[in-house]
């Protein structure tokens, strides 16, 4: 019930439909939504003309559900990409770092870099990472180093740093 | 309901004062009012638009992130616009993903498609928009009561004023009316009263220097000119009518004359008819027994007969004249009364013997009762002899065979006398004009008794010429009637022996005038014969002369002791004969005493004759006894040259 519920409101508040969702769970089908709508709550430094391209580091654990978000949509008139990388690359503006993949290596290549880095691990964002997915009361939500994102030359909106849980392990702040 | 163009003029003022008043007030209250609402609807509309433009933006995010706490506490700001009644948010499948609901409000229901401004509540919906994309949507529904209240309060208000102000105007209203409807009003009042009354003095009050006082000042001048000419009207009209009553008055004393100048006319006809039916019978007699004497076969008594006759019917002839001629005199003024001291008793006496033969003919009884004797007064002893003759003939004349006559002669203050007969009357009618002349009770040729109908008419005029009265009284026709003269009683001692003598005896002595040479002058032979046989046959020796010329020469033969001449003669008359005569030297019979014996009888003929000459005067006809005496009396007064001739 409960699940279904949550089904339910994730599939909403994405606007889009899932061909697989039976495929891919209703956690990653959440967090993929998210990863979109990052795009529309984040500016980057140079956004003019521009292909946004979301990696997901190592496993796909979305499926085709990314993709099917991102096809033919755009973002501030830009279309949105979505890629699979095996190792640290460069050109992605989001970096999606399961729990399996490895974490330090991409963060370390994408340190100091205009790259939102999504992590999904508890220790993500004492790691350098950005953003971080959470779970609370079987809800998806995330936390923000806001200061980090400063220095990477990001520009969070205001509206999702209200939705967020603010964090920075540099003033000690947990 | 009256229409309110015959509404009174006061109530008229008021409408109108507060009819603009109220309108305008309420069609400003009512705009002012949908001013106000609208304006408030506007602002409301604004404020809620507002609000939804700035809410959504922060509701994207949480919608997207689905946060429902956070949609929550974001419409929490809510709270702070009193009148919103709920909020909700609905993400793009339109399940609501969160909401605000004030204290006692319901829960909303599903979006509605649209906004709708309706009567109670404003319903806006909008989109939930991030970046231009639609993620949701936004519907608040907001509580419109308050802008009800509002009006309300402002209807009531305005409603409290406008009757605030509609009382004010009412009384300002009733104040300043009066200046102009008090004089319409009263105007109006003057111009009923003055219609009703017809009183054109009224006026109306004292005019105001506005166009109602023109009006005022109008109506007063009008009623001032019809005073004006209604007073010259009805003058004018008194006027007409004096005029037209005066001309009646004229017309009517006209009709009146014309009808007594007729009636007069009238009357003076049947006189002369009468007159001359009176001149003729006598007349008739006279020429006709005339004629039977002359025949001489008449035997002696019927000689007798004839000349009594004669004599009789001459007289009344005589009688009759000596009526008119009184009539005259009495109508021209000219009654001359010989007054002196006179018994009416003996005048009575006299008056009833010479009527007696004449009862004693138609078997009257007559009764005569003097109480005063002698009743002496003053006045003409002929004039009042005649009054009471006339009254006594009259008495005998007109009462029947067998019937009755009395006089009576009492003292009642003056002399009343009372002659009254058991004959004919007089008809009621006829009784108020017994004493006028020319009148008779029966004016037909046809008429029982004969006489001018001067009689009465004469005897009034002597008595009142006496200073007396006289009445006629009847108990109507064939009952008798009564004349009653009252004779004032006035004693004069001055003349008392001379009465005694002038009423000296009837009795004249044969040969009064024995010795007495008399010429009679006369150019009637007739006349003369009967003054010579008169006067012969008292002893005088008569000559005698048919004119003038004839009278000078006898005169120049042997002068008489007295002369008696007629006046109306051819050539030369009696005055031309004494003119000459007095001419002439005493003893040529310059002074011979002189009488004129004529027809001539009037008063002017009378003191003509004596401014001629003559001593006296004889009417024709006379009495022989009478002229007898007066040449006696005439030789008596000039004794020296009577007894020289003797």
């Amino acid at each position: 019930m409960m699940r279904a519920l949550l089904l339910a409101t994730l599939c909403t508040s994405a606007g889009v439909a899932l061909p697989h969702a039976q495929e891919v769970s209703q956690e990653y089908q959440i967090k993929a939504a998210y990863l979109y709508n990052f795009l529309k709550y984040v500016e980057w430094p140079n956004p003019i003309n521009r292909t946004f391209l979301i990696c997901v580091a190592g496993q796909n654990p979305f499926g085709s559900v990314l993709d099917g978000l991102t096809k033919n949509e755009r973002v501030r008139g830009n279309p949105v990409k979505t890629e699979l990388i095996l190792g640290p690359e460069t050109g992605c503006d989001v970096i999606f770092m399961p729990r399996t993949s490895n974490i330090p290596a991409y963060l370390q290549d994408a340190a100091g870099m205009p790259i939102l880095t999504v992590g999904e691990t508890p220790r993500f964002i004492e790691q350098g990472g950005l953003v971080n997915f959470f779970l609370e009361n079987g809800k998806v939500r995330f936390e923000i180093n806001r200061n980090a994102a400063e220095r990477a030359g990001l520009r969070i909106s205001s509206r999702l740093l209200q939705l967020a849980k603010i964090v920075d392990p540099e003033t000690e702040e947990r | 309901m009256t229409p309110f163009r015959d509404l009174p003029i006061r109530r008229k003022l008021l409408l109108l004062t507060l009819a603009p008043t109220v309108a305008a007030l309420l069609l400003a209250s009512a705009g002012f009012l949908t001013w106000d609402i609208v304006e408030r609807r506007r602002e409301i509309r604004n404020d809620v638009e507002a609000e939804a433009l700035v809410l959504p933006e922060n509701l994207a995010a949480s919608i997207t992130f689905d946060r429902p706490e956070e949609i929550d506490r974001t419409l929490e700001v809510l709270e702070i616009r009193p009148r919103v009644r709920f909020a909700c948010v609905y993400n793009l499948t339109g399940a609501r993903v969160g909401s605000y609901r004030r204290a006692g409000e319901s829960e909303c229901g599903p979006a509605p498609s649209q906004n709708s401004f309706g009567w109670a509540t404003y319903e806006y919906v909008a989109d939930v928009k991030h970046e231009g994309e639609k993620v949701g949507t936004f519907y608040v529904s907001r509580d419109l009561r308050d802008v009800h209240r509002r009006l309300l309060v402002g209807s009531v208000t305005i409603l409290g004023l406008l009757l605030l102000a509609v009382g004010a105007a009412m009384a300002l209203a009733r104040r300043m009316q009066r200046s102009v409807s008090e004089p319409l009003l009263d105007l109006a009042d003057t111009a009923r009263r003055v219609s009703t009354t017809r009183d054109y003095s009224l006026r109306a009050a004292a005019p105001t220097r506005d166009e109602i006082g023109v009006v005022v000042r109008s109506f007063n001048e009008m009623l001032d000119q019809i005073a004006e000419r209604t007073a010259e009207l009805s003058k004018a009209n008194a006027e007409l009518q004096h005029e037209v009553e005066e001309r009646k008055r004229v017309e009517r004393d006209r009709v009146v004359a014309l009808e007594r100048e007729r009636d007069a006319n009238r009357l003076k006809d049947e006189f002369l008819a009468t007159l001359s039916h009176e001149l003729r019978t006598p007349m008739n007699a006279v020429l006709g027994w005339a004629r039977v004497l002359r025949s001489t076969a008449a035997d002696e008594p019927t000689r007798e007969r004839g000349l009594e006759s004669i004599e009789r019917n001459a007289r009344a002839q005589a009688r009759l004249i000596e009526d008119l001629l009184e009539i005259s005199r009495i109508v021209t003024g000219k009654l001359r009364l010989q007054v002196r001291e006179v018994d009416l008793a003996a005048i009575v006496d006299t008056a009833v013997d010479i009527v007696r033969p004449a009862a004693l003919a138609k078997r009257l009884r007559l009764d005569a009762s003097i109480e005063v004797r002698p009743a002496l007064t003053q006045g003409d002893p002929d004039r009042l002899q005649q009054v009471i003759w006339n009254l006594l003939s009259n008495a005998v004349k007109f009462t029947p065979p067998d019937g009755e006559v009395s006089v009576r002669l009492v003292r009642k203050n003056g002399f009343v006398l009372t002659v009254e007969d058991s004959g004919s009357g007089i008809d009621a009618k006829f009784l108020p004009h017994v004493f006028e002349a020319f009148r008779q009770a029966d004016g037909s040729a046809t008429r029982e008794h004969g006489g001018l109908g001067l009689g009465l008419a004469i005897a009034r005029q002597l008595v009142e010429a006496h200073g007396g009265t006289i009445e006629a009284a009847s108990a109507g026709k064939d009952r008798g009637a009564a004349f009653e003269v009252f004779l004032p009683s006035v004693v004069d001692s001055r003349q008392p022996a001379r009465a005694s003598a002038e009423a000296g005896g009837d009795a004249v002595d044969s040969s009064l005038l024995a010795g007495v040479d008399v010429l009679v002058v006369d150019d009637d032979e007739d006349a003369r014969l009967l003054l010579q046989m008169t006067l012969s046959g008292y002893g005088a020796v008569v000559t005698t002369a048919a004119s003038a010329r004839e009278a000078l020469a006898a005169i120049e033969r042997s002068v008489p002791h007295v002369v008696l001449s007629d006046i109306g003669m051819p050539h030369e008359d009696g005055y031309d004969l004494l003119r000459r005569l007095r001419a002439r030297a005493p003893e040529d019979g310059g002074t011979i005493p002189a009488i004129a014996v004529t027809a001539y009888a009037s008063a002017a003929d009378r003191s003509s004759t004596q401014a001629a000459g003559y001593q006296a005067h004889v009417a024709k006809p006379f009495e022989p006894g009478d002229v007898a005496r007066l040449v006696h009396r005439l030789l008596a007064s000039s004794k020296l040259q009577v007894s020289s001739y003797k």
